[in-house]
């Protein structure tokens, strides 16, 4: 099969094509085709790019290795979706906890939290309007975890509401108003940068 | 139509989440992959069952298994245990003798009251031990002298608990008793 041909065919095709006569060439095609907006997905959610990427990574990895639990009446993008989600809450998790005691360790206010910058990647320094990225990113990683997932999926990934029902599992009602939950958490902490 | 009001609603939330420029994989990225993907450490993770249930390990354990039952029902058939639910229960050791009271002699009521109200020294009981031993058990107030020796209580065959008294609480039961052979004596007789 050529790799031209391999091209042209669909997510679901590729993956069976790597399930059952395990062509590389289909399973690296999906990498090119997924990396992006994996990453994209995944950094907004975590909001630090050297865990994105090896979450992103692991996540690839889990297809390679698990590529017979896909099952063919469900959607790709969504199998590898619900794939990086699960792997980017456990790092949100995890993070969080070393936050916790790594901070709240030094006897500081125990009601207070704290927000640890990310100087290793730096969108603002690359682009003029970084500025208002960062903004907007640090106020995403302020709303709650359960909000934040389905904004991204939805403003961010620009899915459609049946989609992230199914990577989150929750009912389509569910996901619609933790989405309205999020844009109002997110439209009052930018409220200043709407004003200008 | 809700959805499209509330799209408008947060519009600029919506439209400042859609304008975030797209965060892109580093361009070594595949080639990390299929490195991490060819490396021997990462090879598949089985679970800790399918690790578990492999025959090198399988077969020796359940050998170990069967050997120790078998061993079992061969070096424990003697049976020398009794069986505690056919064994007959020990007797506590017996306290009261009943050998020491060999008769019980009854005090008519008006000699009983002449005797608590004077106050001697003396208890009721001492007394009529010692009119007891006076007179025999056969000459002390007639008629009111019960035997006790075809009653007495044999201690071999007891099942029971026995209580040890001490010479107060027996002095206080005889009383007790005097005081109920009088209350029977008091019925009239028909």
């Amino acid at each position: 099969m050529t790799e031209i041909k391999l091209n042209d065919f669909s997510d679901e095709k590729l993956i069976i094509e790597f399930q059952k006569n395990n062509n590389v060439k289909a399973f690296e095609i999906l990498v090119q085709r997924y990396k992006n907006p994996l990453t994209n997905y995944v950094y907004r959610f975590v909001g630090d790019y050297e865990a994105c990427v090896d979450i992103v990574q692991e996540t690839m990895v889990k297809v390679y290795r698990y590529k017979d639990s896909y099952n063919s009446v469900a959607k790709f993008s969504t199998w590898i979706y619900t794939i990086a989600g699960n792997l980017a809450r456990t790092e949100y998790q995890r993070r969080k906890k070393r936050n916790f005691f790594s901070i709240n360790s030094y006897g500081e206010d125990k009601n207070e939290t704290y927000d640890i910058p990310d100087e290793r990647y730096r969108p603002d320094i690359i682009t003029d309007s970084g500025i208002k990225d960062k903004i907007i990113q640090d106020a995403l990683l302020k709303i709650s975890r359960a909000y934040r997932e389905v904004v991204i999926l939805r403003d961010v990934q620009e899915m459609s509401y049946e989609e992230i029902s199914e990577i989150t599992g929750l009912n389509v009602g569910t996901v619609k108003s933790r989405i309205n939950r999020g844009r109002a958490q997110l439209q009052k902490l930018l409220k200043n940068i709407y004003k200008e | 139509m809700v959805n499209k009001d509330d799209e408008l609603k947060y519009k600029d939330v919506i439209d400042s989440l859609k304008g975030l420029q797209k965060v892109n994989a580093p361009s070594s990225f595949e080639t990390d992959l299929m490195r991490e993907i060819n490396s021997p450490g990462t090879e598949e993770k089985k679970n800790f069952w399918e690790r578990f249930f492999v025959p090198s390990r399988l077969i020796p354990s359940a050998a170990l298994a069967v050997t120790a039952v078998i061993l079992l029902f061969v070096l424990n058939t003697d049976g020398d245990d009794e069986n505690p639910l056919l064994v007959d229960p020990k007797v506590r050791a017996d306290i009261i003798s009943s050998d020491n009271i060999s008769e019980v002699q009854l005090i008519p009521d008006d000699d009983l009251a002449k005797q608590e109200n004077e106050g001697s020294e003396s208890s009721g009981l001492d007394k009529f031990r010692n009119e007891g031993s006076n007179t025999g058990s056969q000459k002390g107030n007639p008629g009111l002298s019960i035997s006790t020796v075809d009653y007495s209580i044999d201690k071999k065959g007891l099942n029971f608990r026995q209580v040890n008294l001490s010479k107060e609480e027996k002095e206080s039961l005889t009383r007790v008793k005097n005081r109920f052979i009088k209350l029977i004596e008091s019925v009239p007789n028909n």
